[in-house]
């Protein structure tokens, strides 16, 4: 009987400990970041899929000046708003020495800075049309408003489609290693204890 | 318990590759021909065993086994444990290239301590053997997670904090590890004994001794 309260006790404690050790046990931290409008968005993942929860993210442009700080949430996603027009290096620190950086090329963020500032002009003020074309009828468009109408409806197209297949790419670089890399692994070390093996035979040989 | 790349500064990993470099040196000198197939099998159980994730809840613990790999090769366990992490390193990008030295003594210090805590310990009969067994699989893990604490506590996190979350972290490590090294320690003890530290031919003769005099008592 008082085995099995001890035994009681002792998956208790474990649970505990289990339930408390969060991320510690992951072996590598990866993370991922892409421009979507005006913001920066990205997730933290430790190999095998695990979500870095509430895991430090510090913004650098690259000339090494900090731009911002935030954290992760509970699904190991961050956001926040493009603070410079500049390339980032975006470092997330989950702890005890995990780390990992990604970095955002400057023409990410200008593509999407254009294709803001198209937006924010709006629609251009309305110019009193050419006499001689005013007898056409009200239908006809001013070619700039066509323009930013379009692009604001194809870049909220695009981002529709393309964020699953960033997400998908972030999934494949976070994948865990594969039988083909482990048996490598392990015949790299019975070659090298080959080689061990015939360079102690031949000192042994006169 | 690997560190990345990028997050301790040159000193350090420095340090680290020269104390690598050292017990490897140490390591080679100490590996008898005979060895070198044990030193690359457990070579390479360390290499998976990290791989190995147990699920248990929500979180995931992999397995070390630097306790059971030190008390079996003794110093032979820094080139072996450093061969192993190269190879994460290049192959997963576990760890990191940089910080391979500080990985290795992290990892095989611990190894090395418990070989001179129990190899003369886990010859002796029944409990002892076995607590002996336990503390050698749960102490190289608590080593190796002070020793994170002690390479971090150069950066900007505090050790008892940093030291005080790793060994939290990995305390069903411990434990699992604990009762892998009784399970390994009896089975090698029953089948092939003279695979454990410091089993001389004179106990292993003294072994059989006792056996044949057991057996002409009964006849």
């Amino acid at each position: 009987m008082i085995y099995r309260k001890y035994f009681i006790m002792f998956s208790y404690l474990m649970l505990f400990f289990i339930l408390s050790s969060g991320n510690a046990l992951a072996h590598k931290v990866t993370v991922f970041a892409w421009v979507e409008g005006g913001t920066v968005l990205g997730e933290g993942k430790f190999s095998g899929g695990k979500k870095a929860q509430n895991a430090e993210i510090i913004v650098w442009s690259l000339n090494g000046k900090e731009l911002l700080r935030t954290r992760t949430n509970k699904k190991g996603e961050f956001s926040f708003p493009i603070p410079a027009r500049t390339a980032m290096r975006i470092e997330l620190t989950a702890g005890m020495g995990h780390k990992a950086e990604w970095t955002i090329p400057l023409e990410d963020i200008d593509e999407t800075a254009a294709a803001k500032s198209a937006q924010d002009t709006g629609p251009p003020p309305h110019e009193p049309a050419p006499p001689g074309q005013a007898a056409q009828p009200a239908i006809s468009i001013d070619p700039v408003q066509l323009e930013a109408i379009v692009e604001k409806a194809v870049t909220k197209a695009l981002n529709k489609k393309i964020t699953p297949l960033t997400k998908i790419v972030a999934g494949l670089e976070q994948k865990g290693p594969t039988m083909n890399e482990i048996l490598g692994g392990i015949g790299y070390i019975f070659g090298l204890m080959g080689v061990a093996m015939y360079f102690s035979f031949r000192k042994k040989k006169p | 318990m690997h560190i990345s790349d990028g997050v301790l500064s040159a000193p350090i990993l420095g340090a680290g590759m020269a104390l690598a470099a050292a017990g490897t040196a140490v390591g080679l000198k100490k590996l008898k021909e005979d060895k070198i197939p044990q030193a690359a099998i457990l070579s390479a159980a360390f290499f998976v065993a990290s791989l190995i994730h147990v699920p248990i809840g929500p979180s995931s613990v992999h397995l070390i086994l630097n306790g059971i790999l030190g008390l079996m090769l003794g110093w032979t366990a820094f080139p072996s444990i450093l061969i192993a992490l190269l190879l994460q390193g290049v192959l997963f990008q576990f760890g990191g290239i940089t910080t391979l030295g500080v990985n290795t003594v992290i990892m095989a210090t611990p190894a090395v301590a418990c070989y001179y805590l129990f190899a003369g310990v886990v010859h002796k009969p029944g409990a002892i053997s076995y607590i002996a067994s336990f503390a050698c699989g749960f102490l190289s893990v608590f080593f190796s997670s002070l020793l994170v604490g002690t390479a971090l506590m150069f950066t900007q996190e505090s050790f008892f904090e940093v030291a005080w979350a790793v060994v939290i972290a990995h305390l069903p490590v411990m434990f699992i590890e604990g009762l892998v090294t009784i399970f390994c320690v009896g089975f090698l003890k029953k089948v092939q004994p003279e695979l454990l530290p410091k089993w001389s031919a004179a106990q292993h003769q003294a072994a059989l001794d006792s056996r044949t005099k057991m057996v002409e008592k009964q006849v």
